[in-house]
């Protein structure tokens, strides 16, 4: 019972804590808060901290390294609760602050609400079928855009659009071994900006993502990774008698994580991150960190 | 079996190392001819080109570095609003109605840099200060009229940085 508490907390770590955004300003679609165990209630808190060590890929797909580098820390606060026994609802709110040359710039970023459902109950054990959460998420802009931004992005802490997205979780435990499959394609809307720094209105489409990653199981500890591709459309710019194309972005982050179960409610999990391993990355920038992650958990 | 080889290829797309091509980092942008002649150079003497112009004017642009930015300091810019001579097209410097600005963007990633100054120098002629670019990539500058927050009229070249 405890051994399968572990796999599910270590999987669901390993799977909120990937959805990293492209390391320089703004960042990804916001990690939804899920319940993966058979818990009634969870707080997760969590620390991040990253370099940027590629500034900029371009639209050829051509790495640019400058001298100093952007460093992004991350405080995020998660909750998820359950309520009509297979549905479930969360929140997350992280705090984001970035240093560039001495400067740096703090506040809220991108709120996420979710909705999530289990669909495939893992109530009577089977080989092969695995555990499957779907989920609704709705991203609030809450942060400000890098398109705001009057510092080059630097005080940019999200990336300012209202999105909708639906995904999934595949949990499966095999004695020692764990994995998981997560995807979730979301949809943002556009936003007009009307600052002394930038007018005009940005239309952004649809993204996804997609992530896969395996944990080995040694009494109360788990070593995981997991590598997660992202995407998102061009954003299209309408600017002064002028429309852009923008054009797509794509990054592939790994991880590494070692995470440690200290009882039945607590929980915490150390991981690094690399954008710079894998994939064939395009209008973004890459960065490499670490994290921190403690979890309490209540039993149903 | 070709279900296999579907499998395999897959596989290896997602699941290949990146490649990185880096490009030399650079301490200044990498274009800017360091004459006033904008992006192209002209080859006649007195005759000047307008593929830089502004939007609704039809006013052209030139500009050229005066010092150029590098990853820790600013740089500065002249740049020159005018006409072509009709009868042998050389520039005619012109003041734009209201005074011009300079945004720095990168239209790849939808975001801007640090704010520059613009002080007139002539007529028609303009430095733009503190233009300093956050990161490297390709950059736009974008020259523009306005009248409070609204573009009136605009302007745009690129750069790489």
């Amino acid at each position: 019972m405890k051994l399968a508490r572990i796999l599910l907390f270590n999987i669901i770590v390993g799977w909120s804590n990937f959805l990293l955004g492209a390391a320089c300003c703004g960042g990804g679609f916001a990690s939804p808060s899920i319940i993966a165990g058979d818990d009634l209630a969870q707080v997760t808190g969590s620390y991040g901290w990253t370099e940027v060590v590629v500034d900029s890929v371009d639209a050829q797909g051509l790495w640019r390294r400058g001298e100093d580098h952007q460093r992004i820390q991350n405080f995020k606060i998660e909750a998820a609760h359950i309520f009509l026994d297979r549905w479930q609802a969360g929140i997350s709110l992280p705090v984001v602050q970035r240093t560039y040359q001495g400067q740096s710039h703090s506040g809220i970023g991108d709120t996420s609400l979710n909705l999530g459902y289990e669909y495939l109950p893992d109530w009577t054990y089977n080989p092969i079928r695995p555990k499957g959460l779907g989920f609704l998420q709705l991203t609030l802009p809450t942060g400000k855009s890098k398109a705001e931004s009057e510092v080059g992005g630097l005080d940019s802490r999200g990336n300012g659009y209202t999105a909708l997205g639906i995904g999934t979780l595949l949990t499966k435990a095999i004695h020692v071994w764990d994995a998981f499959l997560a995807f979730d394609v979301h949809r943002s809307f556009s936003k007009k900006i009307d600052r002394a720094e930038y007018q005009g209105e940005l239309v952004p489409g649809w993204g996804g993502n997609l992530g896969l990653g395996v944990g080995y199981n040694i009494q109360d500890y788990r070593l995981g990774t997991s590598l997660t591709w992202t995407y998102e459309d061009a954003v299209r710019e309408k600017g002064f008698a002028v429309e852009s194309p923008g054009s797509i972005e794509r990054y592939a982050t790994a991880m590494a994580s070692l995470g440690w179960m200290a009882s039945e409610d607590w929980s915490g999990t150390l991981s690094v991150t690399d954008q710079t391993l894998f994939g064939s990355p395009l209008n973004t920038s890459l960065g490499r960190g670490f994290s921190f992650q403690l979890q309490r958990r209540w039993s149903r | 079996m070709s279900g296999k080889l579907a499998v395999s290829a897959i596989f290896l797309s997602f699941f290949s190392c990146a490649e990185p091509k880096y490009v030399n980092a650079t301490s200044s942008p990498s274009d800017s001819p360091g004459t006033l002649q904008g992006e192209k150079q002209n080859e006649e003497q007195n005759s000047v080109l307008c593929e830089t112009h502004f939007k609704i004017s039809e006013l052209c642009l030139q500009w050229a570095w005066e010092k150029r930015p590098t990853t820790k300091e600013a740089g500065s810019l002249i740049f020159k609003t005018y006409h072509l001579n009709a009868f042998d097209h050389s520039m005619v410097e012109v003041d734009p109605e209201k005074p011009p600005q300079l945004i720095l963007w990168m239209p790849g990633m939808n975001h801007g840099s640090t704010p520059t100054q613009v002080q007139r120098l002539d007529v028609g002629t303009f430095r733009a200060d503190k233009v300093f670019f956050v990161m490297p990539g390709a950059w736009e500058f974008r020259f523009q009229f306005k009248e409070g927050n609204q573009i009136l009229d605009e302007a745009r070249a690129n750069t790489s940085f």
